[in-house]
C-alpha cells in the first residue's frame, strides 16, 4: 500500500505543514487511487478532480507564504452526498435530485473549506439515507472492500468504503439511526455520532430532523477526533444547534487511559439475534477494558426493547414531512408536465418516478402514523416511548460514565440477503437507535474480525449528552491496546486491496 | 308488467350511466379506487390474478341500482359481502397474505395514503405494499401500550425553547441562484403546471 494512502490524516497534515509533501501531490495520489478503484467499489458518485487540485495548490501556496495552517489543512476528505456542496451535484443518491447542483454550501462543508481541507468528491449512500446497506441507492450499491460480495453498511456505506479502500483518509457522514456507526463497524473503521445539535444540520438534506446528526468518519480515533473538532460547533443557521463549546475530543482521543472509568454493558443489547463472532469480540473487548483499569458494570435499560419500534414510527413520520418538499415544482425531477396535466398530477408522477421503493414505503408509513385517528396510537405513543428511553439513559448514566454494546448485531451481510425481509434489515440498527432517540453521543470502534466470516466487528460507546469526549477516551484506549495485541491496525488485514484496482 | 318495465328501465339507465362513467364497456371492468381517479391496472371481477388479491366489488353504482349491484357482487366475489360493504364504498379489495389471512391494511387504505403523499402508484404496487406495511405496523404497534399513560412526549432529544436571533436584515439568496435548479422558469419565476384539474 502506497505510503501516502496508508498515512493517517494527522500525519498528512503534518507533512503539508512542514512542506515535507505537497498537498497537491497528496491529493493527486488519492485521486488516482479513486480512479483506479471506484469502478469496483462504487463509493464515489462524483469526483471533483480539478477543484480538488486547485484547493490543494492553494494550501501549498498559503504554506509557502508563511501563513499559519489549520490542523487538517491540505488533507483530502470524502463528503457524503447528503451535504450540499456547490462544486458538485448533491443527489442524496436519488433520481429525484439527479444532477442537482445546490446554490449554497452546507455549514459543515463551509467549515471543511475554511479549514483548507481538500474535498475529493461525494460518496454513495442509501437513497435519502434510508437503509442499512447502501443497496437502495439509485446509482448502484457500494461494495465492502473487505469482501466485494458484501455490503459496506448504510446509509453511509460510500464514506466507510472510501476509508476502508484507502481512497480518502477522512469522510463525513450523517447518523439518524446508525448510518455512521453501523458502516464503521462492518468496515473496520471509526465513526462517531456527536451529541444531537453538536454539528450543524444546515444544508444537510433532511431525513428525520429530530434524529439526524452529521459526524466524522476516519480509519483511527485521533483522525476522527480532529475531524470532529472541525465539523462541530454552534451554527446560528441551525436552531437546534447547541450553544456550547465543543467538548475536547482531541485531548480525549490522545489520553489512551480508562483507569477508574465506570463502563456499563447494556443487558438488552445482546443475546438472541446477535452473531456469535460479534458477541465473542465484544466480550473480549469488554474484558480488555477491565484489564486496562475500567470498572465494568451490567446495566439494564428495559425500554431499549421498544427503541426499534419507536424509531420506525418517529422516523417515517418525520420523513413523510421532510420529503414533501420534493414536489417537482422548484427543484429536482419533474415528470409529466405536458402543458395539460395539473400540478397535483405532476407532483404525483414526479414523486413516483423520483423516489425508490424504500423511500415510498417510509413516506406512506409516516403518512399513516400521522393521519387522523391513528396519531395517538402510533406517533403520540412513540413520543412517550422516546421519553422513557431517554429516562433509561439518564438512570444508566448515574451508574456508569459510558455504556458499551456491539455496534450492530451482525457482520456485513451479503448483497440481497436482507432485501426481502424488511424487519431483518431494520434490525441492523437495534444497538444504534437508542442514542439517536435520546440525542446523546455515540461512536463505533473496530475491535476485531468475527471467526465465522473474518469480517470486522465494532464496539459502540455511548456517552451522556455533551460528553462526546468520553467516547473518544474509551475508543482511543481500546485502539492502542488492540493494536498492541494485534501488532498493527486492523485494516492491515484487509485481503488484497490491490484486487480493487481495475486493470487498465 | 309495470314492474318489469320499471326494472328494465333501471337496468338500462344504470348500464348507460356506468358506460358513460367508464365503469363498464368493452374490455376489462375498470375498478374505482377510493380516490375517485387513478386507474391503474385493470382487473377482471372475480378472477384471482395469483397475487393474493381477491377482488370484491369494484363498481360504484348509483343508489338506485344497489340491489343489482349486490347480486352481481356476490356472484363475482364468490363469497359473502354484506350490504354495508357494498353500499357507499367504492372498493372492497380484500388483500390476503401468503397464509390466506386477511391483513389489516386494505389496498384502498394504501391508495388513500398514496394520495395524501402525492405519489402515483399502480394497483400492483399498492397491493404489494399493503402487506409490507402491515408487517412493519404489526411490529411497531407495541408502542401503543403507553398510549394511555401520563408520560410527557419527547419531540426533540435536547429540549430548547425560544431560540431567537437578532431582528436584523441579512442578505439572502439572489433569485437567479434559486432558479438555477428549477425544472421550468419563466419571467424569473418558477413556472408551475396548471393548478386546476380538468375535473375542477
Amino acid at each position: 500500500m502506497n505510503d501516502t494512502l496508508n498515512a493517517t490524516a494527522a500525519e498528512l497534515a503534518r507533512r503539508v505543514a512542514t512542506g515535507e509533501q505537497s498537498a497537491e501531490e497528496i491529493t493527486r495520489i488519492h485521486l488516482e487511487r479513486i480512479e483506479a478503484t471506484n469502478p469496483v467499489v462504487n463509493s464515489f458518485l462524483a469526483v471533483g478532480t480539478e477543484r480538488a487540485l486547485e484547493t490543494a495548490r492553494g494550501v501549498d501556496a498559503k504554506r509557502a507564504s508563511g501563513q499559519e495552517l489549520s490542523a487538517l489543512a491540505g488533507v483530502p476528505i470524502a463528503v457524503k452526498d447528503l451535504f450540499c456542496y456547490q462544486g458538485l451535484p448533491t443527489t442524496a443518491s436519488s433520481r429525484m435530485l439527479e444532477g442537482w447542483i445546490p446554490p449554497y454550501n452546507s455549514t459543515v462543508v463551509d467549515r471543511l473549506i475554511a479549514a483548507d481541507m481538500v474535498i475529493l468528491g461525494k460518496t454513495n449512500l442509501d437513497e435519502f439515507a434510508m437503509g442499512s446497506s447502501t443497496e437502495t441507492s439509485a446509482f448502484g450499491p457500494t461494495r465492502n472492500p473487505w469482501d466485494l460480495d458484501r455490503i459496506p453498511g448504510g446509509s453511509g456505506g460510500g464514506s466507510s468504503a472510501a476509508l476502508a479502500a484507502f481512497q480518502a483518509p477522512l469522510a463525513t457522514g450523517t447518523d439518524t439511526g446508525g448510518s455512521i456507526r453501523q458502516p464503521a463497524a462492518v468496515t473496520g473503521t471509526v465513526g462517531v455520532k456527536p451529541t444531537y445539535g453538536g454539528v450543524s444540520r444546515y444544508g444537510v438534506i433532511a431525513m428525520a430532523s429530530s434524529l439526524d446528526q452529521p459526524g466524522p468518519c476516519a480509519r483511527n480515533v485521533l483522525d476522527t477526533a480532529l475531524l470532529h473538532q472541525v465539523m462541530a460547533g454552534h451554527d446560528p443557521m441551525d436552531s437546534t444547534s447547541i450553544k456550547a463549546p465543543v467538548p475536547d475530543v482531541v485531548a480525549a482521543a490522545q489520553r489512551r487511559d480508562v483507569r477508574g472509568m465506570r463502563i456499563g454493558v447494556v443487558t438488552e443489547l445482546g443475546g438472541e439475534g446477535y452473531a456469535p463472532g460479534v458477541e465473542a469480540r465484544f466480550a473480549e473487548a469488554v474484558e480488555l477494558l477491565r484489564e486496562l483499569g475500567a470498572k465494568i458494570v451490567e446495566v439494564s435499560c428495559p425500554y431499549f426493547e421498544y427503541a426499534l419500534a419507536t424509531y420506525y414510527l418517529i422516523m417515517p413520520a418525520e420523513v413523510s414531512s421532510n420529503l414533501a418538499r420534493y414536489d417537482g415544482m422548484r427543484y429536482g425531477l419533474r415528470v409529466g408536465d405536458d402543458g395539460i396535466t395539473s400540478a397535483e398530477q405532476v407532483m404525483r408522477l414526479s414523486r413516483a418516478a423520483g423516489f425508490g421503493d424504500e423511500v415510498k414505503r417510509r413516506i406512506i408509513l409516516g403518512t399513516y402514523a400521522l393521519s387522523a385517528g391513528y396519531y395517538d396510537a402510533y406517533y403520540g405513543s412513540a413520543q412517550k416511548m422516546r421519553t422513557l428511553i431517554s429516562r433509561d439513559f439518564d438512570q444508566a448514566f448515574t451508574q456508569c460514565d459510558v455504556l458499551v454494546s456491539p455496534s450492530t448485531p451482525t457482520t456485513a451481510f451479503r448483497f440481497g440477503e436482507k432485501s426481502d425481509d424488511l424487519l431483518a434489515m431494520y434490525k441492523s440498527d437495534l444497538c444504534t437507535i437508542p442514542s439517536n432517540l435520546a440525542g446523546n453521543a455515540a461512536g463505533s470502534f473496530p475491535i476485531g474480525l468475527a471467526d465465522e466470516d473474518d469480517m470486522p466487528v465494532g464496539l459502540q460507546v455511548m456517552a451522556p449528552v455533551m460528553a462526546d469526549d468520553r467516547c473518544y477516551r474509551v475508543g482511543g484506549a481500546l485502539e492502542e491496546a488492540l493494536a498492541d495485541r494485534w501488532g498493527g491496525p486492523l485494516l492491515e488485514r484487509i485481503p488484497s486491496l490491490d484486487s480493487l484496482e481495475v486493470t487498465r | 308488467m309495470a314492474k318489469m318495465i320499471y326494472r328494465a328501465f333501471i337496468v338500462a339507465a344504470t348500464i348507460a350511466w356506468s358506460w358513460a362513467a367508464g365503469r363498464i364497456g368493452p374490455g376489462p371492468w375498470v375498478p374505482s379506487t377510493g380516490a375517485g381517479h387513478g386507474f391503474g391496472e385493470n382487473h377482471w371481477i372475480g378472477v384471482s390474478t395469483g397475487d393474493n388479491v381477491s377482488h370484491g366489488t369494484s363498481l360504484v353504482w348509483p343508489p338506485i341500482g344497489l340491489a343489482l349491484a349486490r347480486r352481481l357482487t356476490r356472484a363475482s366475489a364468490g363469497g359473502d359481502l354484506d350490504d354495508a360493504s357494498v353500499a357507499g364504498r367504492a372498493t372492497t379489495w380484500v388483500v390476503t397474505d401468503a397464509e390466506g389471512e386477511p391483513v389489516a391494511l386494505s389496498v384502498q387504505d394504501v391508495a388513500r395514503l398514496a394520495d395524501l403523499a402525492r405519489i402515483e402508484m399502480s394497483q400492483d404496487q399498492l397491493a404489494a405494499l399493503a402487506p409490507q406495511l402491515d408487517v412493519i405496523l404489526e411490529s411497531v404497534a407495541v408502542v401503543g401500550q403507553v398510549a394511555e399513560q401520563d408520560i410527557p412526549p419527547t419531540s426533540h432529544a435536547i429540549a430548547m425553547t425560544n431560540v431567537f436571533r437578532d431582528d436584523v436584515v441579512t442578505p439572502s439568496w439572489p433569485a437567479e441562484a434559486m432558479l438555477v435548479g428549477a425544472p421550468a422558469v419563466e419571467d424569473s419565476q418558477f413556472r408551475a403546471p396548471r393548478i386546476l384539474d380538468e375535473e375542477a
